[in-house]
């Protein structure tokens, strides 16, 4: 018999905690959304565009952003479906490292002041075969009592008949 | 710029999927003394080293540490570079810079990646804030059916456009032992074949994950020319960083690749892009944006490029070969594949790319690498007496 060479490696799983701060910008922001379903962007005193999310300096301008309330805005959480992409392929969860096997439709929605957002279109029951770019959405967030301080406190938008 | 500087050599390993005959060390070694063998210099002449890969990958901190040995760098100066997907062509950048500012005379730059010992979908999602956008992310797979819908969308291109490209990808990568798909694809057919991942994404559009190094040696002109090689001119290179894409969706933006471009043709005097430069080597991990980014460097007309694509323009036999080398869709070691597009450009304009060499006469090359959405690193390469 053919003698084989054994290339030998060894395999560990590692489990690491991490704990991010949020800062008074994209914090507030969280702490608005779970606490009053109020999506804030803040207008940029120096050029005057607008921030979504809020944070401390504009990127293109590197003027100082003022914190809450100031030039802070609540969005009315509507808006227009401008496309979806339907993820069909077994995806990590990078939330959790978890694969996650059903398919899911993630849109993009146009906001006021021509601010773009991606988040779940849904529901999970949606007839895709419906949907058309140019459909009014709105936002849809989760009951109260599940709401974490985190983005997807947003369950998904939804489309609105006119 | 102070000192001109010259590629004198260039190393390769061949690419897998997994090389569980090697540990990272070794899989360095190969390229390293590829490269030596190449310049025809012993290990002692390198001055200083400049090493690279991705971060969290293989699940080591301070891989500069470990690698020091294997690269034949040990009390010698050594800098870490790890710039994401443009890590292989900032590698090349730094090497440039050391041997341009005059400290050094001979420069090594090495990159790989060795993406089966660790998660490589799992540091890439690492990429978005944690507290804004990274439960979304659906990784390169989500950001490259976005290029390919935006592109069927605004240039009118067929759903096989992206097909097309593979296959001319898959016979350039045939003729190119270090490539690692050497697939046997003979028709848009049979490419057209591969499933969905997310349409109008196919599998066969994406880059596979590489397990592969690459090394390249730089050194300055005046020691150059008294090597055996035949020196490759470094002419200029740049890079340029967009804002941080807090909110996907939309159009994406290509500004970064079209500034890259712009400022290395603008400063070299390069007026008709596809007649003054005769080999291009571009960082795209799918073959749509090959076609988008061709434009966007100003090479066609921005819905020219599939067109050119139907037309065979882009072989490697063709009036302007792109990736003659099989590309990134064909071979991807991350913390190298930019720096093997430098080594691929300086091959074919030595003349020393074998069975991909390109027809036309070499003149001028030029390698580019990308990463996250929307950092690129540019270079412009000239043969020797041109
Ligand atoms: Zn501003």
């Amino acid at each position: 018999m053919e003698e084989r060479e054994e290339r030998l490696s060894q395999e560990r799983i590692m489990e690491i905690r991490y704990r991010w701060s949020a800062g008074p910008y994209l914090g507030r922001f969280l702490a608005e959304l779970r606490d009053k379903g109020k999506f804030y962007v803040v207008r940029c005193p120096g050029c005057e565009r607008f921030l979504l999310p809020p944070r401390i300096v504009c990127s293109t301008c590197y003027t100082r952003i003022p914190e809450y309330p100031d030039g802070w805005i609540a969005l009315s959480g509507r808006g227009i479906l401008l496309d979806w992409q339907r993820v069909i392929y077994p995806q990590m969860d990078p939330e959790t490292g978890e694969v996650r096997d059903e398919p899911f439709l993630h849109g993009t929605f146009r906001l006021d002041h021509d601010l773009l957002f991606v988040h779940y279109l849904g529901p999970a029951d949606l007839d895709e075969g419906r949907l058309q770019e140019g459909m009014k959405v709105e936002m849809v967030m989760k009951p109260q009592e599940q709401r974490e301080g985190k983005v997807t406190d947003i369950h998904y938008f939804r489309i609105v008949e006119d | 710029m102070a000192i001109r500087p010259a590629i004198v050599g260039v190393g390769q390993t061949y690419h897998r999927s997994k090389r569980p005959d090697v540990n990272i060390g070794e899989l360095c070694t190969e390229a390293v003394r590829a490269a030596l063998e190449d310049a025809k210099l012993p290990p002692e002449k390198i001055g200083a080293f400049v090493v690279g890969n991705m971060e969290l990958f293989e699940g080591r901190y301070m891989q500069d540490m470990w690698q020091t040995d294997f690269v034949g760098a040990v009390g010698k100066p050594l800098i870490r570079v790890t710039t994401g997907g443009t890590t292989g062509g900032t590698l090349a950048s730094v090497a440039f810079e050391h041997v341009a500012s005059g400290m050094f005379d001979l420069v090594m730059a090495v990159g790989f990646e060795k993406q089966s010992e660790g998660d490589t979908r799992a540091g890439l999602k690492t990429v978005a804030d944690p507290l804004w956008n990274r439960w979304q992310t659906t990784g390169a797979i989500g950001y490259f059916a976005r290029v390919a819908t935006f592109y069927i969308k605004e240039t009118g291109a067929p759903e096989d456009a992206g097909s097309r490209v593979r296959l001319r990808l898959a016979r350039h990568a045939a003729r190119n032992p270090h490539a690692h798909l050497r697939m046997d694809l003979e028709s848009v057919d049979q490419v057209m074949k591969f499933p969905y991942l997310i349409p109008p994404l196919r599998q066969s559009d994406m880059c596979p994950a590489s397990e592969g190094a690459c090394a390249i040696i730089v050194a300055s002109e005046e020691t150059a020319r008294k090597l055996p090689r035949k020196p490759v001119w470094v002419d200029d290179w740049t890079s340029v960083h967009k804002e941080m894409v807090y909110v996907r969706g939309g159009r994406h933006s290509t500004a970064d690749l079209e500034m890259a471009a712009d400022r290395l043709f603008r400063r070299n005097g390069i007026r008709e892009p596809m007649k003054d430069i005769s080999v291009a080597e571009i960082y795209a991990p799918a073959t749509w944006a090959e076609l988008e980014w061709l434009e966007a460097y100003g090479f066609c007309e921005k819905g020219d490029a599939w067109k050119l694509e139907e037309k065979g323009q882009f072989h490697f036999d063709g009036p302007f070969p792109v990736n003659p080398s099989g590309g990134v869709v064909c071979t991807n070691p991350i913390g190298a594949t930019g720096l093997i597009r430098v080594a691929e450009c300086a091959l074919q304009l030595r003349g020393d790319a074998g069975e991909h060499q390109i027809t036309r006469k070499p003149t001028r090359g030029f390698s580019t690498a990308w990463g996250g959405s929307g950092w690129t690193v540019a270079h412009l390469l000239s043969a020797d007496g041109l």
